[in-house]
């Protein structure tokens, strides 16, 4: 069987190989880690799949990202994580906001809304791993993008594009906290 | 000793099965490699669990430490500096050190035979470790990591259950063990927790402290040994020791540290001709022009209180016997 090409830019982050190696437990995949100082997005064509990493920082100290999903959005699926997950987001013209308390290494309950593809056999609750000071607003959020997935308060933790693959995770799939992070990024290879 | 040169040292050294003992610091500048064999001629003496050229005089005599620490406005504004780049997003978790003038009536050599612990180091008189902290261990063809945080007085009451229900020591183990399966992960495939927060008791001058490591193990290709000195450059500088993400972290670091920490958090390892095994150089002492100074510090969190952090770092100031 063919084996999926799939794109991880990394976003300076100390994250990225543990997905690199939940894909390598998942099998059926060829990974590329592309570091984002070294990303020529027009490059990324020969990919099938491509998955935005976690990192620090805001969406626009990462332009050239924001420009993959500008290139991409229409033809391939994307997977955006954390910050990838705000990135998706911003570029769709929703807005960012500091939370009150910051949530590194914790995991809490999310409930999920919508089972869509990459929430396919996944509990309605489940218990996932966060790290993260800034979230998704649910005020002005865009038309074009759906919330699959929220905690207990309300903190939005999943996005889809109404139309197009293009998923955004605010939780950790790789992180050891997260309960179903496997079936999740299996169910976005597949 | 330039970076190129212990990477080609080290693979021949690896490859040729010839023992050797490396010396890396934290801001991978002046590494040192040398077989075991010529370790006396360089006036550098190890034990790692009790084995080296370094014997130990054990005797249950306390050493009296003078300590003169910095001053906590000096640690709250570095302290302050870090806490908003947490909350801004740049980092999860970082380790804040910091210099402490101390004074002792012995000499570095006599200290280090003395001390207790897994991991002991003289290096030419320039600086002692005696480290309770695993950096990495190689056996076959596994590589396992066992990343420290939590630190309590073991002698308060119920010590164990305050340490291990502490929420922000869980959250910042999260994360260390999160960052330590990603760097295992950059050299070796299949990555597990083997055990995760169990606890170690350390006797110390000034009493006891219970520590909460967890246990990480990873696969390695066949063929490690022909450039194991790009695997462990590639780990460098450790999380524990650092923090997460370690790239924006490290320069988070220095801004508030504002000074090397040269051999500092830098680590230390023997390769006996067929396994390794390593250390973070913590708990360390170091001679310099004007005298001694203990190296010591903490992991930062958005949970971290500034006395509480600052007690700690004062804390971790101690030999252990």
């Amino acid at each position: 069987m063919k084996k999926i090409k799939i794109a991880l830019i990394d976003h300076n982050d100390s994250f990225t190989f543990n997905i690199v190696d939940l894909l390598h437990k998942i099998g059926g995949n060829k990974t590329t880690v592309i570091s984002y100082k070294d990303l020529i997005v027009k490059n990324l064509v020969e990919f099938d799949k491509i998955i935005l990493s976690p990192g620090p920082c805001l969406p626009n100290d990462y332009p050239k990202t924001l420009e993959i999903i500008r290139a991409f959005y229409k033809t391939k699926p994307i997977l955006g994580i954390c910050l990838g997950h705000q990135i998706i987001c911003a570029y769709f013209g929703a807005t960012l906001y500091n939370l009150k308390e910051v949530v590194h290494g914790i995991n809490k309950k999310m409930y999920v809304l919508e089972k869509e593809v990459v929430f396919k056999n996944i509990p309605n609750l489940t218990e996932v791993g966060l790290y993260h000071s800034w979230a998704v607003s649910t005020k002005n959020l865009p038309e074009e993008i759906k919330i699959l997935a929220v905690t207990q308060d309300k903190i939005i933790m999943s996005i889809k594009h109404v139309e197009y693959p293009i998923y955004g995770i605010q939780f950790h799939p790789e992180s050891f906290l997260t309960t179903c992070g496997k079936i999740i990024l299996n169910n976005f290879i597949i | 000793m330039r970076i190129e040169e212990f990477i080609h040292t080290v693979n021949e050294y690896t490859i040729k099965g010839i023992p050797f003992l490396f010396v890396i610091d934290f801001e991978k500048e002046k590494p040192f490699v040398s077989k075991i064999e010529d370790l006396e001629k360089e006036n550098v003496l190890y034990s790692i669990k009790n084995k080296g050229n370094l014997t130990s005089k054990r005797n249950k005599k306390t050493i009296p430490l003078k300590i003169d620490v910095i001053d906590k406005a000096m640690y709250t504004n570095a302290f302050d500096k870090v806490k908003s780049n947490i909350i801004q997003g740049n980092s999860y978790l970082t380790n804040l050190t910091f210099p402490t003038n101390i004074e002792v009536d012995i000499h570095l050599k006599t200290i280090i035979e003395k001390a207790k612990a897994k991991y002991k180091i003289f290096f030419k008189n320039e600086f002692i470790s005696f480290s309770p902290e695993s950096f990495i261990q190689i056996k076959k063809n596994k590589i396992y990591t066992f990343p420290m945080k939590g630190t309590i007085d073991a002698d308060i009451p119920n010590a164990e259950n305050k340490l291990l229900e502490d929420k922000k020591e869980i959250y910042e183990h999260n994360t260390i063990v999160d960052l330590m399966r990603n760097d295992l992960a950059m050299v070796a495939t299949n990555i597990k927790i083997n055990r995760f927060r169990y606890l170690e008791k350390i006797k110390t001058s000034k009493g006891n402290i219970l520590q909460a490591s967890s246990e990480i193990e990873g696969v390695l290709s066949k063929n490690w040994k022909m450039n194991f000195g790009e695997l462990v450059l590639k780990l460098l500088p450790a999380g524990s020791i650092s923090g997460a993400p370690k790239v924006k972290t490290v320069e988070i670091i220095q801004q508030a540290e504002k000074q090397k920490r040269g051999y500092y958090t830098g680590i230390f390892g023997v390769f006996d001709g067929e396994n390794v095994d390593s250390a973070v150089l913590i708990r360390y002492i170091e001679n310099r022009e004007k005298g001694l100074i203990y190296q010591s510090g903490g992991g930062i969190t958005s949970q971290s209180n500034l006395d509480f952090e600052y007690a700690e770092m004062i804390q971790k100031i101690y030999i252990p016997i």
